[in-house]
């Protein structure tokens, strides 16, 4: 298990840059009167086929033996944390049309990892190899933040090549957007 | 700070970028795979940009990619220069990765302790091309 629920969501989104994604949407809510904590990464890429998708569920079978990069642990222990956590774990995927993976678990669950450094992850997300633009959506009670990398780029294509001084201002805001859910929810609910 | 502060240095940095071929003709591409980020990728990245920014260096890309193929060996990073060679670092953690920047991408020399490995690549046939 990694330590944090956005180390996660970093790792799962990476699958989506490697299979060739231009969009990778990721969604955070947080419900405390239903006491749920949901997830949503989708995207763009090239999915997975029925034996590929198999694969990816089985926790650790997968690696070693098998060239293919695109697929690893990242999916099954995101799908391990969830139901660790009184949890459901959703893939929908198809060959050609992209992935859209969803969990949702009990957000004052003891063994809940904590969201964490979303900034990072979702800073980090902007800057793969390629042209994945990176949506997100964190929303929280009544607060709700969105940053959309796209917004960034002239064109599509534009490949992502940000300077060390914009992926400090892309962290900062995303940041400041996080302290303002935080100031409603705090990220861990026992002391 | 807001978005359109961001587009503001967005134009700024892009005239940098596009002048890649300065003083600081690097590129540097952090390994984001699963082991990599439980073996604190994440963290380095941020020590790495931190360190730049320090630095006020601000042409050089930082991108992140799937497992290099070093997986009992991570944090990896690669510099990757503009005549094409490229140096992977292997085991680094936010200390070492701030070396590597200051060394490698500030300094010009290459930090043997931390190397695994150096591979020429073949042209830049982008580069060349245009």
């Amino acid at each position: 298990m990694l330590e944090e629920l956005s180390q996660d969501i970093l790792d799962v989104g990476m699958n989506a840059a490697q299979a060739g994604a231009r969009l990778l949407k990721v969604r955070v809510t947080e419900n405390g009167a239903k006491d749920t904590l949901t997830i949503i990464l989708a995207d763009n890429g090239r999915g997975m086929s029925p034996e590929l998708r198999a694969q990816v569920l089985l926790c650790f079978r997968t690696t070693k033996n098998n060239h293919n990069k695109n697929l690893g642990l990242g999916i099954a222990l995101l799908r391990q944390a969830a139901e660790e956590c009184d949890g459901r774990f959703h893939l929908f995927t198809r060959e050609g049309m992209g992935s859209i993976i969803a969990v949702q678990m009990r957000r004052s669950h003891i063994d809940r990892p904590p969201l964490g450094d979303m900034a990072a992850s979702i800073a980090a997300l902007c800057c793969t190899t390629g042209a994945m633009r990176v949506h997100y959506e964190h929303r929280c009670e009544n607060k709700k933040i969105v940053f959309n990398s796209g917004e960034l780029f002239d064109s599509d294509l534009d490949l992502n090549a940000l300077s060390a001084k914009e992926m400090i201002a892309i962290e900062t805001i995303l940041n400041e957007g996080e302290m303002e859910i935080r100031k409603v929810c705090p990220d861990t609910i026992a002391a | 700070m807001d978005i359109n502060d961001l587009k503001k240095l967005r134009d700024e940095a892009k005239k940098d970028l596009e002048l890649r071929s300065g003083e600081h003709a690097y590129k540097i591409t952090i390994s984001m795979g699963t082991v990599g980020i439980a073996a604190g990728a994440r963290d380095v990245m941020k020590a790495v940009i931190d360190e730049l920014a320090k630095r006020e260096i601000d042409d050089i890309p930082v991108t992140i990619t799937g497992s290099l193929g070093f997986d009992d060996q991570e944090v990896v990073m690669s510099v990757e220069s503009a005549e094409g060679e490229k140096v992977t670092y292997a085991r680094l953690d936010t200390q070492k990765a701030r070396e590597v920047v200051a060394r490698h991408i500030d300094g010009g020399e290459r930090v043997k302790e931390f190397i695994v490995g150096i591979a020429e690549l073949p042209g830049n046939t982008e580069e060349n091309a245009s």
